[in-house]
């Protein structure tokens, strides 16, 4: 829960960025590289709204082979974590990893990464795969929206409740923001659509001309600004178009892979 | 907190067959198959007999209003409870590898077998044999890697860490370090696993000594979890991630060795004709 009465803004973002980049300073010469995306580094940040810290660092890897090294990074790493918690700020902690794992940055992720759009280097040299995606990570993503989907058919319980608590309504729009955030990615994944974050609906339009890419938008503003908790039957139509708009994805993509190389081979191609 | 073993009592029983008669009456001629399946990892750390387990509701084909029918399934079922909805033609999907959250994939991992040689038919048509097993599940290994590699220093790690919940981070790493072992059975075709017998399997199908060493170290650690002052339960905790990442490290050196003149991409999946 934020602070009440507390008027965020952009500069306080900034202000945790600058002091998780000092935080590091001890360890300095064992971050390879640290990499900022999300919406801080896509300039669309609502203050007291998006969480930190949308960050990757990258670690030499000689600090998972030393016991000493390797506490001694884990310390300074937790100290910046619970720095930013004390903002106030939303939070979650940021992402890292070690040079040598730098080859299996899973695919659905790279597309983070790899666009100058979407991210930002914060310290350190690019940080992407030296010999680009494993065959492996690829084969998993091309096939991830799958079973992810059925975590968000979990939103159809609440189609049956005659009022929503607050614990409840705050599932739904977690529910919807998973939708909203991850749907288009793991969607361009399937058509193998290399797409930013900014890119991917457009692009998803074009391979897709069916899709009802308006429902996006809807899931968007019902996200910004949420129904009253007494209007329930907004609540539900916001699912419905949800659960609609994931079944509709679901035949497209099935229906495009079918068309694209019949889904066995699709299947097969994927590895399993 | 403590999960509630499967078998404990008749409340499963009882509970299981509530949701059957429930699934009937609001879904009717739509249901094809309804399936409920026994899971050797507990989805999530709640009290429920579902907690290991759970549904896989098959609709028709043809079935028109999917949205209604899927959303009337979910409203049968607990909240947490494992369920997954398909036509009968999209039954392939239960086998695909998925890159998302961590307990969603140490659910799935096991899923196909589970579904098929140990589900059990609680209505309609008997679908277990067309469940189709991952041709090669050398794949699910790797994914677990990534998703660990990913997923679980931040969310796991570092957030108990900032938290402070250090016996909390030792029991969910040692959780951690079987799921891990279970994949790399996995590997092997090897499925038929129970959490207590895991890593007595995963010791004698990988014999690396190192491996043998890190996860008995790891057992004195989660002897003394619970009883350690303040300090040490920090320190402690700091020991198990450092545990932790060598166990992860030598697995991605096992399954690297393990690859070598291994097609990866044998096999294929394919829906039912």
């Amino acid at each position: 829960m934020l602070p009440q009465g507390v008027n965020y803004t952009l500069s306080d973002y900034q202000s945790a960025v600058d002091r998780f980049l000092e935080d590091l300073r001890p360890i300095r010469s064992d971050v390879s590289s640290a990499l900022l995306f999300g919406s801080l580094a896509r300039d669309d940040v609502r203050p007291g709204k998006s969480d930190l810290l949308d960050a990757y660092l990258v670690l030499r890897s000689e600090v998972c082979l030393d016991r000493e090294r390797f506490l001694r990074t884990l310390h300074v790493l937790v100290d910046a974590a619970a720095n930013l918690s004390r903002t106030g700020l939303p939070v979650h902690p940021f992402f890292y990893c070690f040079e040598h794992e730098r080859d299996h940055f899973h695919e659905s992720h790279l597309m983070f990464y790899q666009s100058d759009a979407t991210n930002r280097m914060l310290l350190g040299e690019d940080m992407t795969a030296r010999s680009g995606v494993r065959a492996e990570s690829s084969a998993v993503a091309r096939t991830s929206f799958f079973l992810a989907r059925q975590t968000a058919l979990q939103l159809g319980r609440y189609l049956y409740h005659e009022q929503l608590s607050d614990p409840e309504r705050g599932e739904i729009l977690h529910g919807l923001a998973t939708v909203h955030k991850h749907l288009p990615r793991l969607m361009c994944l399937v058509l193998e659509i290399s797409a930013n974050e900014l890119m991917n609906l457009q692009e998803l339009k074009k391979a897709l001309p069916r899709l009802p890419t308006d429902v996006f938008e809807r899931i968007a503003r019902f996200r910004e600004q949420p129904a009253e908790s007494n209007d329930l039957q907004a609540w539900h139509e916001i699912i419905f178009d949800t659960l609609s708009l994931l079944e509709q994805v679901h035949l497209l993509l099935l229906e495009k892979i079918g068309e694209r190389v019949g889904l066995a081979e699709a299947c097969g191609a994927a590895g399993m | 907190m403590q999960v509630v073993a499967q078998n404990d009592s008749e409340t499963f029983e009882q509970e299981r067959n509530k949701v059957r008669d429930q699934l009937i009456s609001r879904l009717g001629d739509r249901l094809e198959s309804v399936l409920y399946y026994p899971h050797v990892f507990p989805r999530v750390d709640y009290r429920h007999p579902f907690a290991y387990g759970g549904f896989v509701v098959v609709f028709h084909d043809e079935v028109e209003q999917i949205v209604d029918a899927i959303a009337a399934a979910h409203s049968c079922v607990p909240p947490e409870t494992a369920l997954y909805c398909l036509r009968r033609r999209e039954l392939f999907e239960l086998s695909l590898p998925v890159f998302w959250f961590l307990r969603f994939v140490d659910h799935q991992m096991h899923l196909p077998w589970f579904v098929k040689y140990k589900g059990e038919v609680l209505f309609g048509r008997d679908l277990r044999d067309e469940i189709q097993l991952p041709a090669n599940p050398r794949l699910l290994f790797h994914n677990k890697l990534e998703v660990c590699a990913h997923f679980l220093r931040s969310g796991v790690i570092l957030e108990l860490l900032v938290q402070g919940r250090y016996e909390l981070l030792i029991r969910r790493l040692e959780r951690q370090m079987k799921y891990l072992m279970a994949s790399a059975l996995l590997a092997h075709g090897e499925w038929d696993i129970t959490l207590a017998d895991v890593a007595e399997k995963f010791m004698r199908r990988y014999t690396d000594p190192k491996l043998n060493s890190i996860w008995r170290d790891f057992g004195q650690l989660c002897e003394r979890n619970g009883s350690l002052p303040a300090d040490e339960a920090c320190q402690a905790a700091y020991e198990a991630a450092w545990l932790f990442e060598t166990f992860l490290h030598r697995l991605w050196g096992e399954l690297k060795s393990s690859q070598q003149g291994h097609d990866l991409f044998a096999g294929r999946l394919s829906p039912r004709t």
